[in-house]
């Protein structure tokens, strides 16, 4: 058998002259059984390039590529009124918190004829006299004084109604 | 954010605090008044003064001791009674100058017109009386009485408690 024309594809090949055809033929060739023993050494280059061809995309190739390259759709959110109006709420509670404070305070310091709540520090009273005998009698000459200018401010014995003057 | 909400917190802590500290711890007349005379201490020589101070502990103590006594001196008799009226005392003495202490107290008094008020019996002028009050709602919570001894000092005498007519008509009596 004459195998003129498989060597000149093949030498056509190695000069990267052949046709897709061609290189089909010699696929074809040396995909048979029965292959020239001078030719052999050839064989598992074309099996090879046989195997390769095979080798292809899958279907869902597309949808995983585009899966990876397309970025994720970030949907929006509606921001609503109430929303919008949040920071607003909360300066407002600010503002309300710290008047309300300011009012209490401004009652509790109001000077009215009535006064609610006095209440004296007593912790800042340090007795002059430990001595209980030597404060009795500083106590006693006091209240004598008291008398006297009770007397002297012409109080005499009180009702029920003194407190409303 | 949490920044801000922690500075906002503390900051209004810090007010209620200082509020509610504000509101507490009223002071008795005397002790302003020796305040305000401390601050003005050019004019004023210490030795001119003295205040003797009678704790809301020590009137307690006294009255107990009081109680327990048996005394036969009428004064005496009324006094665990009048205490039991009595939180504390404050007995403030001008040894020197009484009638300049005279003045700068009552005007003092007279630019707290709306804590003090001047008190008297009916027919009395209340523009001289020597008994100045402080009520809390119907109560009088504080009484401030001038006297002037025979030698010439003054000597004013605060009270706070709870000054009915009970402790009033007990003083009278004594």
């Amino acid at each position: 058998m004459d195998y003129k024309y498989i060597e000149q594809l093949l030498e056509r090949y190695w000069q990267c002259l052949t046709s897709v055809e061609e290189e089909q033929i010699l696929c074809h060739f040396f995909s048979q059984e029965e292959v020239p023993a001078h030719l052999q050494r050839y064989a598992p280059l074309f099996a090879c390039l046989q195997q390769e061809k095979k080798v292809g995309l899958s279907a869902d190739f597309d949808e995983k590529v585009l899966a990876r390259v397309e970025t994720e759709v970030v949907h929006a959110r509606r921001n609503t009124v109430r929303f919008r109006l949040l920071p607003l709420y909360r300066a407002a509670a600010v503002v309300a918190i710290v008047l309300g404070l300011g009012f209490a305070a401004q009652h509790s310091f109001e000077q009215n004829s009535e006064e609610v709540g006095v209440s004296y520090n007593y912790s800042d009273y340090k007795d002059t006299y430990s001595d209980p005998q030597v404060a009795y009698e500083q106590v006693s000459s006091a209240l004598k004084a008291m008398s006297k200018g009770l007397r002297d401010a012409g109080l005499k014995q009180l009702d029920s109604t003194w407190v409303k003057q | 954010m949490m920044r801000k909400t922690k500075l906002t917190l503390i900051i209004l802590l810090a007010l209620m605090t200082s509020i509610g500290s504000a509101a507490k711890g009223v002071k008795d007349f005397v002790s302003v008044f020796m305040e305000n005379l401390q601050q003005s201490c050019d004019s004023i020589e210490v030795k001119d003064f003295s205040c003797v101070t009678v704790s809301p502990s020590m009137i307690s103590q006294l009255r107990q001791i009081m109680s327990a006594e048996d005394e036969s001196d009428g004064d005496v008799e009324q006094i665990p009674d009048i205490l039991t009226h009595v939180k504390s005392m404050r007995i403030f003495s001008a040894v020197r100058k009484p009638e300049k202490y005279y003045t700068e107290a009552v005007k003092l008094l007279e630019s707290d017109k709306k804590h003090y008020k001047p008190f008297a019996g009916e027919g009395a002028q209340r523009k001289s009386t020597p008994v100045w009050v402080r009520k809390n709602g119907s109560k009088v919570v504080e009484m401030i009485v001038f006297n002037r001894t025979n030698d010439d000092q003054l000597h004013i005498v605060n009270v706070t408690g709870d000054m009915n007519k009970d402790f009033i008509n007990l003083l009278l009596k004594m």
